[in-house]
């Protein structure tokens, strides 16, 4: 399998950016891309101590799935790809998304590891909760979910 | 029928699941007014944007629903 996706308790066991690379790399990969999303201590003026994730685990998990697998329609099938993003409380400075892309040349890894991020801050189901210095918590305003991925039962 | 919301994000203060007694045969739409009789004024803003959705995907509003079923409520994401 070359997609590995996962949404993980990082009050139990960090995310981990080496993980991701041994994962992402093949004989056939010439390039490996990592992002690495962490906790920053202001935002909007404001100063942040940490910050607390909720995760609809199973369908975050399809979803991060169906994204890796249109990134390997867009720009190969060689395309190793992994993804894991944190559900819990961290401080400022966690790691709260790993992403790596692992292809035969630079640019292809490059923009999956972009395309992947970018599809996930607005198609995933997860929530940041930013806890403040003064004692205050307040849930981020984010993206409404459109109909991408929507279906009917029947 | 009952049915069974799990509350995420913004809902999350309202606890960690909602029980819903809905009609027979409810759509997506129906569930959508039974929990807004069930939550507090001040997330009626976010709940005309959130979407209701099971383990697989966002369900379209004329989407029916089982008896039994076990759905979420996903307010705007900010994941990343």
């Amino acid at each position: 399998m070359n997609i590995h996706v996962e949404v993980r308790d990082v009050t139990a066991a960090p995310l981990d950016p080496a993980e991701a690379l041994n994962f992402v790399e093949s004989g056939g990969n010439g390039a490996g891309a990592l992002f690495l999303g962490a906790v920053r201590n202001r935002n909007q003026g404001r100063d942040v101590n940490g910050v607390s994730y909720d995760v609809f685990a199973p369908l975050a998990e399809q979803n991060f799935s169906e994204i890796c697998t249109e990134a390997q329609q867009k720009w190969g099938d060689e395309l190793r790809l992994f993804v894991a993003h944190g559900k819990g409380r961290l401080d400022v400075g966690g790691l709260s998304i790993v992403i790596a892309a692992g292809s035969p040349h630079r640019d292809e890894a490059f923009r999956a590891c972009r395309y992947v991020i970018e599809e996930i801050k607005t198609r995933s189901p997860v929530w940041k909760q930013e806890h403040y210095t003064d004692g205050d918590s307040e849930w981020v305003q984010g993206h409404a979910l459109c109909q991408h991925g929507e279906h009917q039962h029947d | 029928m009952q049915v069974k919301i799990q509350l995420f994000g913004a809902f999350r203060p309202l606890g960690d699941v909602m029980e819903l007694q809905l009609v027979e045969q409810a759509k997506v739409s129906d569930v959508r007014a039974a929990f807004a009789a069930n939550v507090p004024g001040e997330l009626h803003d976010t709940l005309a944007v959130s979407r209701f959705a099971d383990e697989k995907a966002v369900l379209a509003e004329d989407a029916a629903i089982a008896p039994n079923a076990i759905l979420a409520i996903l307010p705007p994401v900010s994941g990343g």
